[in-house]
């Protein structure tokens, strides 16, 4: 009797306490990473001031002192001399006028002159010392302003020893946040497409049954979608830049859009099995590996999959949902084969009530689309394990599909097809799609970070993977791999801004435009070479603003970047090794790595 | 998980090098070879090519061949920048020579003017085109003046200097490209250069890493025979080799003094003081670059040929200290991680504590 509370709480107040743990450590790793890099920012800038602030000054005094000894000079040899003879005269002021530019040049790059004597207008600042302490921490280092004092030389030292690694955090968690919320940008827009062309596609061709049907899965991926996506939703849609790419993404594959739906009412018609299979076998490379240990992976998957959907909890459901839109393309895709195999597979496959009452729409679609399609061309001998081991198969390599994408597998997919001829095993979708990706994740030594970022990526591509699938299934141009974000996306987002930020730099400081785009460059990748500043020529008042906008450009411009790599990093590898392997120049046994 | 973006660019690199490396390293012995014989045997010449190709790029990705790559990468930036550069007439050189003339001529017309004798009124007219004269000047100067003609500017060790400064991100600005081409190139210098050098700092890092994981190693077991006490426990950890995790106190010791040299030698070279030495080592390092101090490129001073060498020694210097921050960075993350692991397994057991101590007044609740 006491044990009872005992076995409820323990796991009512272990998820909350996991949740509550997981929003303290998601508000503590961007909040206050992003608000200690301010305060940080902040409290340099304040340091630098007061410590360089008046041998700013100390040094604009002393160059009225410099000028005053040339005057001094020039009076003295204007005295000395008894015949004022031109050439001679002006010869010797010639050589104290050198002197005197030495002295200035050395003012201005020794002792941090900067130009005028107007003792309001320091460059040590409370904007121009936050400049500093912003440039100094992301390494950019422009030098058009540095420290002169010994304090301030010491300060920055460790100013810079602290800073850059808590900077690098920051930019890195931002990046991090963007990346995620880029990828779900990015599928976002394509979802929208799946979904919003096939009502189109319908109503222009007028199969008002099919459409239905098809209507129907739209909402199934709708749905699904809206329920995983609800997790990361909190981030969408800021950033300009991002909505810009993804304009620019959706205006890509509007084009296809049109032969997706031709391809793909045909495919769903007359396509038969080994059609099918040859275009799951694109994403089926790690398939071989999964098998290999399917024994180990069905067991949690399942387990974990009925906790799942038991619990309805938030971040599982995710491949729950999508999976079981994915069981219900999987049933309209063997809708060609007769009915009594279908009704089979459901009653076999029917392991939750939800997944229950999805299939019963979906029976209903198949009496439709049965009484619509012709009957299929190639009919498997024995419909029943054959359809079962190929729905099975297509689940694995969904789920195996995660990360790995080149292709090739075409055999190997059907050397597991044949590998399993046994009917009877549970066939459990809707887990064991998302168990198997992350068994695999997890089997792969890896940097944890790394891992982890599978990981997210694991989530969106269980959710995302049917856009995917249906995008690469269907359309009919040349084998396209399937990507999580393209490289080009990336490259074109980076150059965008460097190329926003060239024409704002060149309406903020009247530069040309190449070198704007040069000083964006150069400001972006860190490098930093000061010859181009923002407000360094120009002593205005809208020095500060002109600070405050560089800052801000710089400090999202190097985020961006941090993101890009986020998103591009598993590509590159992965076309990197492709293009190595195809080369010959990276045997393919010596794949693993570490 | 804690992770910046420089861990980003490893992850990337890492990984491909790990796989290159693991060619490498057993190709890396035979490819001189290889590569002789390769060519001058053609019996099956696509595989042959294929194989040579293999062993070549296998080489390139070990610590020497990407060190080479580097090396010869900034010689190259260098000589084409040189001759891209030196052409380039300064016309604010002009200006300044202008300026020079017109202040002296203003001057003159001033001392032969009426009220020369008036000496008040002569100072005050000095200043007044003295005034003229230096804001025309910080003008010129601003618009890259630099008291140099850019043939002396760019010199080679000042190219490589300059080479080095945009592929490891530096950036020190002490001499800049001012045409359109050449900033054009610097450009594209950048974009192949980085990842360039950051497979060398990768690299570079891995294998320090280990030496001096190694290396520290065998000190501990030297300093535990010592003692003697624990020789049963030091002589476990070399046959089943756990890894033992370097402090990170021996890592900032390590940079500590790779600083300090640094600092000796540029004060002694340079003529600096000790603080600003440090102070030029520690933000060339973290790869600030704020430039106001660069070895061998003082403005004032004259080009004498010893800086030549100083400035390939800086080089050096830089280059090898850049790797040095990357053993400690890979030896500092392991520390981490493991911290982490440790951190991660107290929090769970203080969270399972807790929630043991809620269960049971929980319960006791319910029992009254």
């Amino acid at each position: 009797m006491l044990d009872d509370p005992e076995d409820v709480a323990p796991g009512r107040c272990s998820t909350f306490l996991h949740y509550t743990w997981k929003l303290c450590s998601c508000v503590f790793s961007h909040v206050i990473l992003v608000s200690l890099v301010v305060s940080y920012c902040i409290m340099g800038a304040f340091t630098f001031q007061s410590l360089e602030k008046n041998n700013e000054i100390k040094v604009k005094r002393n160059i009225s002192k410099i000028r005053f000894n040339v005057t001094e000079d020039l009076w003295i040899l204007f005295q000395g001399s008894e015949v004022l003879i031109e050439d001679a005269w002006t010869g010797k002021v010639r050589d104290r006028l050198k002197a005197f530019e030495q002295d200035l040049l050395r003012s201005m790059k020794s002792d941090g002159w900067d130009g005028t004597e107007d003792e309001a207008a320091v460059q040590w600042s409370f904007a121009g010392a936050l400049f500093y302490s912003i440039i100094v921490i992301t390494t950019i280092g422009y030098g058009h302003i540095a420290p002169k004092t010994q304090w301030g030389k010491v300060v920055t030292i460790f100013y810079a020893i602290l800073g850059i690694p808590l900077m690098l955090l920051c930019l890195s968690n931002i990046g991090d946040v963007m990346a995620q919320s880029f990828r779900f940008l990015y599928w976002r827009v394509c979802c929208y497409v799946c979904t919003r062309k096939p009502k189109r596609g319908m109503s222009r061709r007028g199969r008002s049954i099919r459409g239905s049907s098809r209507q129907s899965g739209a909402r199934y991926s709708g749905r699904s979608r809206t329920a995983s996506f609800r997790r990361s939703a909190r981030t969408s849609q800021r950033s300009a830049d991002s909505a810009l790419g993804l304009s620019e993404c959706r205006s890509s594959y509007s084009d296809t859009d049109c032969r997706y739906y031709d391809d793909g009412d045909r495919d769903l018609v007359t396509m038969g099995r080994s059609n099918r299979a040859s275009q799951h076998s694109r994403f089926s490379d790690t398939v071989l590996q999964v098998s290999s240990h399917r024994p180990a992976v069905l067991e949690p998957g399942s387990g974990a999959g009925s906790d799942d959907v038991l619990q309805g909890l938030d971040v599982p459901a995710a491949p729950v949902l999508s999976n079981k839109y994915a069981l219900q393309c999987e049933e309209r895709r063997s809708n060609t084969l007769p009915r009594g195999v279908n009704s089979a597979t459901t009653k076999n496959s029917s392991s939750t009530d939800r997944l229950a009452v999805e299939k019963d729409g979906n029976r209903q679609q198949h009496h439709l689309a049965v009484d619509m399609s012709p009957p299929p061309p190639p009919l498997p001998p024995s419909p029943t394990p054959q359809t079962r081991d190929s729905q099975k198969s297509s689940v694995r390599s969904r789920g195996a599909y995660s990360g790995s994408y080149s292709g090739s597998g075409q055999h190997r997919y059907h050397g597991i097809e044949h590998r399993q001829p046994s009917p009877c095993r549970p066939r459990i979708m809707s887990p064991m799609g998302f168990a198997i990706s992350r068994q695999q994740t997890q089997r792969q030594p890896k940097s944890p970070r790394l891992s982890r970022l599978r990981e997210d990526a694991d989530y969106d591509d269980c959710v995302d993977y049917f856009v995917d699938y249906d995008y690469d299934d269907y359309s009919s141009g040349p084998p396209s791999r399937s990507k999580p974000v393209p490289i080009w996306l990336c490259v074109f987002l980076v150059v965008t801004y460097i190329l926003c930020g060239a024409v704002l730099f060149t309406k903020w400081e009247k530069w040309n435009f190449l070198d704007s785009a040069y000083f964006c460059f150069i400001t972006l990748t860190t490098i930093g070479f000061g010859d181009f500043v923002p407000a360094k020529r120009v002593q205005n008042k809208d020095a500060t603003v002109s600070i405050a906008l560089c800052s801000l450009y710089l400090l999202f411009g190097i985020a961006l970047l941090a993101m890009s790599f986020n998103l591009v990093q598993e590509e590159v590898i992965n076309s990197v090794k492709s293009v190595a392997k195809r080369l010959g120049i990276v045997k393919d046994d010596e794949d693993d790595e570490e | 998980m804690a992770a910046s973006v420089g861990e980003l660019f490893q992850c990337s690199v890492r990984r491909r090098l790990t796989k290159m490396r693991s060619v490498g390293v057993s190709g890396v012995r035979s490819s001189v070879r290889s590569r002789g014989s390769s060519s001058t045997t053609a019996s099956d010449p696509r595989e042959k090519v294929k194989d040579c190709c293999r062993k070549l790029v296998a080489f390139m990705c070990t610590q020497v061949g990407v060190g080479g790559l580097v090396v010869g990468y900034a010689i190259v930036g260098a000589f084409g920048f040189m001759s891209i550069e030196q052409d380039w007439v300064n016309p604010q050189n002009d200006k300044v020579a202008q300026l020079h003339s017109k202040c002296v001529c203003d001057i003159w017309n001033l001392t032969t003017s009426d009220f020369a004798f008036n000496e008040t009124a002569w100072r005050t007219g000095v200043d007044r085109v003295l005034r003229v004269f230096q804001n025309d000047f910080v003008k010129a100067y601003k618009e890259g003046y630099n008291g140099r003609v850019s043939k002396d500017l760019w010199t080679f060790p000042a190219a490589l200097m300059f080479c080095l400064a945009v592929f490891t991100m530096i950036g020190y600005g002490n001499v800049v490209p001012k045409t359109s081409l050449g900033k054009g190139l610097t450009v594209l210098y950048a974009v192949f250069g980085i990842p360039l050098y950051v497979l060398y700092f990768m690299n570079m890092g891995k294998v320090l890493a280990s030496t001096f994981r190694w290396l520290y190693r065998r000190l501990y077991e030297c300093s535990e025979e010592g003692v003697g006490d624990n020789d049963s426990d030091s002589n476990l950890p070399p046959t089943p080799a756990p890894r033992i995790i370097v402090p990170s106190t021996a890592c900032l010791w390590v940079m500590g003094g790779y600083v300090l040299t640094g600092t000796i030698m540029f004060a002694e070279w340079e003529g600096w003081e000790y603080l600003d030495s440090t102070y030029f080592c520690v933000t060339s390092l973290c790869k600030i670059g704020i430039g106001d101090f660069v070895p061998g490129a003082n403005i004032l001073e004259a080009l004498n040929s010893g800086s030549q060498t100083k400035l390939v020694i800086n080089f050096v210097y830089l280059l090898l200290g850049m790797g040095l921050i990357a053993m400690c960075f890979n030896l500092m993350r392991e520390e981490i991680r493991v911290k982490m692991r440790e951190l991660k397994a107290e929090m769970r057991q203080w969270l399972e504590d807790i929630r043991i101590r809620i269960i049971s007044s929980y319960r006791r609740k319910r029992g009254y």
